[in-house]
């Protein structure tokens, strides 16, 4: 994991543990920056938040294939923004949609309502679609059960991730959401940064670079 | 992968129901209340294991008429309020949301009872929502297309019951919070929000709205004789549950009545995000003691307001 995204990793913690206040539950330690990965192939930096710059990579714990999979915590998997890293394209990752959710956020909730058949419909494309949940409806850190249930209210097919220390926070601060971030999987570069569910710009943004 | 799609947790009615909803129904103005609707549910038993206390899990098969919102963005740079208790001292800890169809900001109000929220974004349909159904009643703002720095005054936020005090869903009969008296029917499918509440927060809890003082989210053009608020927020209930109030106005035997109830989310199905929807006619009972619900019902907890005919 790159100095940038520890310390930011780091700020968002310290962050959100300042805003949510002494009752703000412990995060496990295993559940911290995904609890760690290498990614010896991923591109070197700089790197940046903003579009047109290079993402960090970041580690979560998630689930890759919730709709094929058990929801139970112990079957959480490290999911990493280099496993859609794809410069030769033999992988057949195209594009990356990175989508940030907390509960309180009833846009969030709306967006994610449509996401499998919008995954569905793209990944064949080369889009691959990664949630991150980040906080609970009392704001406080998103939890492994929270996950859970996020998966199967909206039965998601796509990746979901918990992102309890706001590793996201490098690119939306914690009082908004939801934030989407359509990265090249050849570069893992930001091509579209934006807050709030979009669609009008969003697909026709997606159908386009997929096009390309 | 299809089984599994059928084993929808609840809360939120699938796309392409919501789709078929909405290519049939109401279409509002951004800023209109919804009319009309008296919401009896299309019908169908429970499917879900709900229909008991605590029950989540499953579908509603009840989806409101749904609501298609044409709303511009509107230009925020911020909006905040006072809030403040029924006496009218400051509130420190009350959390608030800026949220939009596309977008929500969270605030908490400061010790001073300001909760100011800054955007510098345009949002569609954006409304100022207070409280968030845990120790305070959410209610909404639908917020006016200008100016893009908005100060709504003092709010009264309203403090809910405990969730000791609060009653337990039963599977069928009737459960009586405060004022508020539901009635479910055998077999009612009872769907709670799951991705908010746990489950020893599943009780109904109720408090009257200060109508004088709250006229930000109640607007006085509706007409309300009461209006109170409930929790669990969002708790679906199909069929729709028969509502009975107390008729502490005294109004006369046989009065006819309408109940409307608020839309807090942006999905909402039952009420324009922000606005406020019919779902129920009532009645003053033979003896003059209560308004019930004569057709139609409650079919989602939300913010309920009733007026005379």
């Amino acid at each position: 994991m790159s100095t940038l995204a520890r310390a930011a990793s780091l700020f968002s913690l310290l962050a959100l543990s300042a805003a949510c206040g002494s009752n703000t539950p412990k995060i496990p330690p295993e559940l911290l920056a995904g609890g760690g990965c290498t990614a010896p192939e991923y591109p070197n930096g700089p790197f940046g938040a903003e579009t047109g710059q290079v993402l960090a990579n970041a580690c979560f714990q998630g689930f890759r294939q919730p709709a094929q999979e058990s929801h139970d915590p112990s079957s959480l998997e490290t999911l990493a923004f280099s496993d859609y890293y794809d410069p030769t394209g033999s992988r057949g990752v195209k594009l990356i949609l990175i989508d940030t959710a907390a509960i309180w956020c009833s846009a969030c909730r709306t967006e994610h309502q449509t996401l499998s058949a919008k995954n569905d419909q793209y990944s064949p494309l080369g889009l691959r679609i990664l949630g991150t949940l980040f906080q609970d409806a009392a704001r406080n850190p998103a939890s492994p059960d929270n996950l859970k249930t996020w998966v199967e209210t909206f039965d998601s097919d796509y990746a979901m991730a918990l992102d309890p220390d706001y590793q996201m926070g490098s690119y939306a601060p914690a009082e908004t959401a939801p934030l989407n971030l359509v990265v090249d999987a050849r570069t893992m570069t930001i091509e579209l940064k934006q807050l709030g569910d979009q669609d009008s710009v969003l697909w026709p943004f997606i159908d386009a670079a997929l096009a390309q | 992968m299809v089984a599994l799609r059928t084993l929808r947790s609840l809360v939120l009615v699938s796309t392409t129901l919501a789709s078929a909803a909405c290519a049939s129904t109401p279409t509002i103005d951004a800023g209109a209340a919804g009319t009309g609707g008296a919401g009896t549910h299309a019908g169908g038993s429970a499917a879900t294991a709900g229909g008991n206390a605590g029950g989540a899990g499953g579908t509603n098969t009840c989806p409101g008429p749904g609501y298609h919102v044409d709303a511009s963005a509107i230009a925020l740079v911020s909006v905040g309020a006072l809030i403040t208790d029924s006496a009218q001292a400051p509130l420190a800890g009350v959390p608030v949301q800026v949220c939009g169809l596309d977008v929500c900001f969270y605030g908490t109000s400061a010790a001073s009872g300001r909760a100011d929220v800054s955007l510098n974004m345009s949002l569609e349909r954006p409304a100022y929502k207070y409280g968030d159904g845990f120790d305070y009643a959410k209610l909404a703002v639908l917020l006016p297309t200008t100016p893009a720095s908005q100060d709504l005054g003092s709010i009264v936020a309203l403090r809910l019951p405990s969730y000791a005090e609060g009653s337990a869903f039963p599977a069928s009969g009737s459960v009586t919070q405060g004022k508020v008296t539901l009635t479910l029917q055998a077999g009612t499918s009872v769907v709670h929000d799951v991705l908010t509440y746990s489950a020893d927060q599943l009780v109904l809890r109720a408090i009257e709205i200060p109508l004088g003082d709250s006229t930000q989210a109640v607007d006085p053009s509706l007409g309300f004789a009461r209006a109170y608020a409930v929790a669990p927020v969002a708790t679906t209930f199909c069929p729709s549950a028969a509502l009975s109030l107390p008729n502490t106005d005294g109004w006369a035997a046989g009065s006819e009545a309408e109940i409307w109830i608020q839309g807090l989310e942006v999905d909402e199905e039952y009420a324009p995000y922000a606005a406020w929807a019919k779902v129920a006619d009532a009645e003053v009972s033979a003896d003059g003691s209560a308004i019930q619900t004569t057709s139609g019902g409650i079919p989602i907890l939300s913010a309920i307001g009733v007026r005379k005919k």
